[in-house]
């Protein structure tokens, strides 16, 4: 049985299998395609995610708006969270770390290293 | 001298009683005043303290005698006549007596009638002897030197003048000279003077003479023949005058006229007098030589208003009205007039002339002021050219005082661009023309100028309207008319400006699209990158179908990797200006049924329906049949790849008057219509949640940029929820028209 359970939140649905498939060997994996999916999994499951793996460009609510909601939500707001993105700006990376984002990570990044970072966020 | 009998004293003196108040009686008798003495002695007292007009002296008497009393009248020159009165017998002593002096005598007893007789002749001729002695006093005195010659002009009588004047018109009465014998040793004038006196004739001349002490002398003469009660003439009176003074002043009076006129011949203006009428009296050298005329010609009359112009006349008068009175120089500025009719402008200097009772006439010279009058006209052509350049120059330019600040010239730009009118401009400080936050370091700017050759300043001025405009302004600073200026040239950089900010917004946009497109390209990558090392690293633990399925995301990510990256090369191309259309005439249904039938596949696949209807009669039109075909991909695709399975996809194509039209049709979502406008943006994709659309995101712009190179448009048409309508038009090669017109014949 896999001790941590995470949501992972991307529009793209390659990038969501290729993280469900490389994180799904350490933990459960939960998929979201949008900010709206998002918190439906968050508000419909009794036992919250451990963490949340966000991309910051989605269509509809993007990934900072979703992080205030999260934050925002008692419930919610402890979930350590990451955020994925393809651009590389320190602006997004400072308004991410505000917001209450964990980690900030950058594509393209090393799976293996990914998942350890993880494995650290969850101790 | 006539004597009223009252006043006529006689002094009677005898030591005879009777005969003294006989004769005292008889004086008495004839109207006289007779006073009386007995003896000689009182006589004499009587004589030293009186005056008396005659007196009666008796020749006897003891002590004084009356020859006694006659002798002291003679010695002490008494005037009276003396009329002795004696008894018979004593002739001797009256002989005596009347050798002495004595006037007459009478004999005792005196006979009244022969007394009167007596008395009277005695008064009258004792009255014209004492006229005698006036007039040879008045002649012995005279200033005038006197001559009286006999008629062979032997002088006879000469004044104490001519004795002391020194003239050698004669040598003196005692040499027997005539007054012939001397004067101009040249002769000739005695000759004339003798024939002119003999022929009874007044002669009046000046001669120049050798006064005796050699010096020279100059004498004005009077000489004219005495006649005496009109017998032959019998003496001849020469009255002289030495005038030598008179000719010397009269020559220096000449010598300084003389000096006057060459001294006028040496200037080159010309001099000239009139008369009172203002006829011209006298020009210099230079009035003939400028004016043409002759000295005759002046001779027989020239009127000083001939010169002038006739309208000038009047002017001319009215100036010469001022000067009578004040007398002061004026000038005025004239046209004149030479004698061939050719005229010049001149400054006319005039003055009266003072005369007894007003102007003797007018004195003046004319000062030729052509060559002033050229240099005025360049000078004013220069400045005029000056003025027309400054006016010319597109650049609003102002000149101030360096000093005061105040404006003091500016061109019609500056009018125009600061929005002030002259009047205006002139009230203003240069500070003025700045928003306050400028202001200071403008003036400042302007202050610089003095300190160096020239600079510039990248400002803002503040129109009358309240505008700021952007100017570049450049300043020097420069000296007229000995006051220091500022010059300043503004030039409106409002569209350099503008461009400048277009170039920035172009860098701008250029930095943004090379983000976007990076972040672009990563997410393909990223996929791939994962997946492939997934596979590296899992190859032996997957499962043949996943990894089937890894390989296939691979491969679509590297075909949306390679469209992304044709897209971006295409769209740098047509940024670039790189892109060139192969353009034939083309008809466009072949190159759009082309590409629907190429697309059947991928309708296919989400079962939708991809209907084409072209519409007739067909057009030909001007393209790039690849780049043409590109268009229609990328419209009818995205419409595929918006419209959810089983949906409609129309195309049809349709002309009109002048231009084909190419419109598709889906049955999508739509396009919202805030994104209408944005959706031919690079990168702009219509944010709708779910799942990710794929796409560059460049496929419109494409579609823009070549329609537009094509000279065509493109709009979307929007039905809403009910999808959303594309239409291209483009320009056909012959209009409706014409086809028809080609087709009849």
């Amino acid at each position: 049985m896999k001790q941590h359970t995470i949501l992972i939140v991307d529009d793209s649905a390659n990038i969501r299998r290729l993280l469900a498939h490389n994180l799904g060997r350490k933990f459960t994996v939960l998929t979201a395609a949008d900010a709206t999916a998002a918190l439906d999994v968050l508000d419909g499951s009794a036992t919250l995610p451990d963490l949340l793996v966000i991309d910051i460009a989605m269509p509809g609510l993007d990934g900072f708006s979703l992080t205030a909601l999260i934050k925002e939500n008692p419930r919610f707001r402890a979930i350590p969270l990451v955020m994925l993105t393809a651009k590389d700006s320190s602006e997004d990376r400072e308004k991410g770390l505000k917001l209450g984002a964990a980690d900030y990570i950058t594509k393209p990044f090393n799976l293996e290293e990914f998942a350890e970072r993880i494995e650290l966020l969850l101790r | 001298m006539p004597h009223t009998h009252d006043h006529t004293s006689v002094l009677i003196a005898d030591d005879s009683d009777p005969v003294r108040q006989a004769t005292s009686a008889i004086v008495s008798r004839l109207g006289y005043h007779p006073v009386t003495a007995t003896s000689g002695e009182e006589a004499v007292s009587l004589l030293q303290s009186s005056t008396f007009d005659a007196l009666l002296l008796d020749i006897t008497m003891p002590g004084k005698s009356g020859i006694d009393v006659l002798h002291f009248i003679v010695e002490n020159d008494y005037a009276l006549p003396v009329i002795m009165i004696s008894g018979s017998g004593d002739i001797d002593q009256v002989v005596q007596c009347l050798r002495m002096g004595a006037y007459d005598y009478l004999t005792k007893p005196v006979d009244a009638h022969r007394l009167a007789v007596v008395l009277k002749n005695a008064f009258s001729e004792s009255s014209l002897r004492q006229k005698v002695r006036l007039l040879s006093a008045a002649v012995d005195q005279s200033p005038v030197a006197v001559v009286i010659t006999d008629s062979e002009g032997h002088i006879e009588y000469a004044n104490s003048s001519f004795s002391s004047g020194g003239s050698s018109l004669a040598g003196d009465p005692v040499s027997r000279q005539t007054i012939f014998d001397a004067g101009d040793a040249s002769g000739g004038f005695p000759v004339k003077l003798r024939n002119s006196i003999v022929s009874g004739k007044v002669w009046q001349g000046d001669f120049c003479n050798h006064k005796r002490n050699g010096e020279l002398c100059w004498e004005h003469a009077i000489i004219s023949p005495v006649t005496d009660h009109g017998k032959a003439k019998s003496h001849i009176l020469a009255l002289i005058q030495d005038i030598t003074q008179v000719r010397k002043n009269q020559e220096a009076l000449l010598h300084s006229t003389q000096r006057f006129r060459e001294l006028a011949d040496l200037l080159p203006q010309p001099v000239f007098e009139t008369d009172r009428r203002g006829l011209v009296t006298y020009s210099n050298r230079a009035g003939f030589a400028t004016f043409g005329y002759s000295r005759d010609e002046l001779k027989k009359g020239l009127h000083s208003l001939q010169f002038f112009a006739r309208a000038d006349r009047a002017r001319v008068l009215q100036g010469m009205q001022v000067k009578k009175t004040s007398g002061r120089l004026s000038n005025h500025e004239f046209t004149v007039f030479r004698r061939d009719g050719t005229g010049f402008p001149a400054l006319v200097y005039s003055a009266p002339i003072a005369g007894r009772g007003g102007p003797a006439g007018y004195r003046g010279i004319v000062v030729d002021i052509t060559e002033i009058k050229e240099s005025e006209l360049k000078l004013r052509e220069n400045q005029k050219k000056y003025l027309n350049l400054l006016q010319a120059i597109p650049d609003a330019i102002i000149v101030a005082d360096a000093d005061t600040g105040a404006l003091v010239e500016w061109n019609r730009q500056a009018q125009l661009f600061f929005g002030y009118s002259p009047e205006e401009l002139a009230g203003l400080h240069i500070g003025d023309l700045y928003p306050e936050d400028l202001r200071e370091k403008c003036i400042a700017f302007f202050d610089e100028a003095r300190f160096r050759q020239s600079g510039s300043l990248e400002t803002q001025i503040l129109t009358r309207q309240g505008l700021r405009i952007d100017v570049h302004l450049s300043s020097a600073m420069f000296t007229t008319e000995e006051r220091r200026r500022f010059v300043g040239i503004f030039r409106d950089i409002t569209e350099q400006k503008h461009s400048e900010m277009l170039v920035r917004e172009n860098i701008r946009l250029k930095n943004d699209f090379i983000s976007t497109v990076s972040h672009e390209l990563r997410t393909p990558l990223f996929s791939i990158l994962g997946f492939t090392g997934t596979l590296l690293r899992e190859q032996d633990e997957l499962e043949r179908e996943t990894r089937m399925e890894f390989l296939s995301i691979i491969h679509d990510e590297s075909k949306r990797l390679s469209a992304l990256i044709e897209d971006v090369l295409m769209i740098s191309r047509i940024d670039s200006g790189r892109v060139s259309y192969k353009k034939s005439e083309i008809d466009p249904s072949i190159t759009i049924s082309e590409v629907c039938r190429g697309l059947k596949i991928r309708a296919d696949e989400k079962h939708i329906e991809l209907h084409l209807k072209v519409c007739a009669p067909a057009g030909r039109i001007l393209a790039d049949p690849d780049a043409l075909k590109q268009v229609a991909i990328n419209i009818i695709g995205n419409a595929l790849k918006f419209t959810p399975e089983g949906g409609l996809v129309d195309v049809v194509l349709s002309y009109d008057e002048d231009a084909m039209l190419f419109r598709v049709k889906d049955s999508g979502p739509g396009i919202p219509a805030e994104d209408t406008a944005k959706i031919f943006e690079k990168f702009y994709r219509v944010e709708r949640p779910g799942e990710a659309v794929d796409g560059t995101g460049l496929g419109l712009s494409i579609v823009k940029e070549i329609v537009e190179a094509h000279d065509g448009s493109i709009e979307v048409l929007n039905a809403g929820c009910k999808g959303a309508v594309f239409l291209v038009r483009l320009p056909l090669l012959t209009t409706v028209s014409e086809r028809s017109k080609q087709n009849q014949s």
